[in-house]
């Protein structure tokens, strides 16, 4: 049909023909994503921005391995998570992630009350701060699996560990989430 | 009030929050990546629809892996190839001094006319004034030149060699890949418009420059394993800026740049 946007599966089909500018618009749809997942594995900007660029780059190296028909996605965080992880292991420094919650945040329907706005606020910012108690392991998995809504099969990539092993990890992070906010204020996480 | 937090309503409140952090803002990869594909040399075109040829594919797709990966995605300027992640450089550039080969003969500012086989260029920038050394190689054809500072205000020198700023500049016709540019692990490149020409801001990490000469051998072209470099084309030369401490110092250098005068 003229005019209309190439699905992912179409824009990877051309890209395997070695097609660089349906490829280009397949990162342009995934960057955000990959840089994310990339920057919540490092927890460093700079690194996660080669990361990424460095883990589409061998995607496209690797297309003829893809397999025909399927979604593009997984795939692509799989490898840019894989080289976002080698990077860490490689890298000396200590991760440094640092996330912050926006101020005003854009509300989807009616502008809540300015009373409902700060308790919303407050409650991310506690919940945040729960997250930074945690240990590095546990607050990445939540962070992979909340943040960057991975798949499993994403997360094991990133985690560098086997797919039975995610929900397991994930299973034991929340557990030692619910049991830092349960030694906080319980109460703003009950109410409604 | 229950004991035990609620699990769906923790997972709303983690989902609700992933949409409300704040990230670094995301950097243009798909550009990145396409300009990196484009400047790749005998770029594969291949399909995975046939069985037949799927085969072939994986085999090509196994070699440029290892030789695509490792070496050939690169970037081209006249006469200078910028190629990333190539091997280590064992080729180093001893840390411990300058060697007077990778800049060339010094000369006098006055001798260049005489010497170059094109007009030179040197930035009128108030904080770089003269340059301190002025070094001509050849190869290659038309010959290459080095203007070199050492420390200035706000261009402050290398501890070990004493050097700050280094502008190279040669004729951009030579042939292809006279000179090359290695970056490894680490390095950042930044296609950037300079004086109205193409150019990448390079950063971070190992890089350095070599060139090969008649015999096919790498001989060093700078002193620097590690800092920031800024490369382009103008008036039909090919130039860098090595030694600014950012990309801002670079451009104003580059923006300064005209006809050296010797009188």
């Amino acid at each position: 049909m003229e005019g209309r946007p190439l699905t992912d599966v179409e824009l990877i089909e051309r890209a395997s023909h070695g097609d660089v500018a349906a490829y280009e618009e397949l990162v342009r749809r995934y960057e955000q994503l990959a840089f994310r997942v990339a920057y919540l594995v490092c927890g460093d900007a700079d690194e996660a921005r080669d990361a990424a660029q460095e883990g589409f780059l061998r995607a496209w190296h690797a297309l003829p391995r893809f397999r025909s028909g399927a979604e593009p996605r997984p795939w692509l965080m799989q490898i840019v998570a894989n080289a976002a992880r080698n990077r860490r292991r490689g890298s000396t420094r200590r991760s440094n992630l640092a996330l912050r919650v926006a101020q005003d945040r854009p509300s989807d329907g009616a502008a809540p009350s300015p009373e409902v706005a700060v308790l919303a606020d407050e409650r991310r910012r506690d919940l945040l701060a729960a997250l930074s108690r945690l240990r590095e392991e546990d607050r990445l998995v939540i962070a992979l699996r909340w943040f960057a809504d991975l798949g499993e099969v994403e997360m094991a990539a990133a985690l560098g560990v086997a797919r039975g092993t995610v929900k397991s990890r994930l299973s034991r992070a929340m557990g030692r989430l619910r049991e830092v906010l349960a030694s906080g204020d319980r109460e703003a996480w009950t109410d409604d | 009030m229950t004991d035990r937090l609620d699990d769906r309503a923790l997972e709303a409140a983690l989902a609700e929050l992933g949409g409300s952090l704040m990230y670094p803002p995301t950097p243009q990869l798909a550009t990145a990546v396409a300009m990196a594909l484009r400047a790749q040399p005998g770029r594969r075109s291949w399909s995975f629809g046939r069985p037949l040829r799927r085969g072939l594919g994986l085999g090509l797709a196994a070699a440029l892996l290892v030789v695509g990966v490792a070496a050939a995605i690169g970037f081209a300027l006249g006469g200078l190839r910028i190629t990333f992640g190539g091997p280590s450089p064992e080729s180093a550039i001893p840390s411990d001094g300058v060697s007077e080969r990778a800049f060339g003969d010094p000369v006098g500012l006055d001798e260049l006319g005489a010497r170059l086989g094109f007009e030179p260029l040197a930035p009128t920038l108030a904080e770089l004034g003269v340059p301190d050394h002025a070094y001509v190689a050849e190869p290659p054809s038309g010959g290459s030149l080095a203007l070199i500072w050492g420390d200035r205000p706000g261009f402050a020198a290398d501890r070990g060699s004493g050097i700050g700023v280094v502008l190279t500049e040669f004729r951009a016709d030579i042939g292809p890949e006279t000179f090359e540019k290695m970056l490894n692990s680490g390095v950042r490149v930044e296609s950037v418009s300079v004086n109205e020409g193409p150019g990448y801001w390079i950063e971070g990490g190992e890089h350095f420059f070599f060139y090969r000469d008649a015999d096919g051998e790498v001989v060093e072209d700078t002193l620097r394993l590690i800092g920031t470099a800024l490369v382009w084309e103008q008036d039909g030369l090919t130039l860098r800026i090595e030694g600014a401490p950012s990309l801002r110092d670079a451009l104003r250098i580059a923006s300064s740049l005209s006809p050296l005068r010797t009188e």
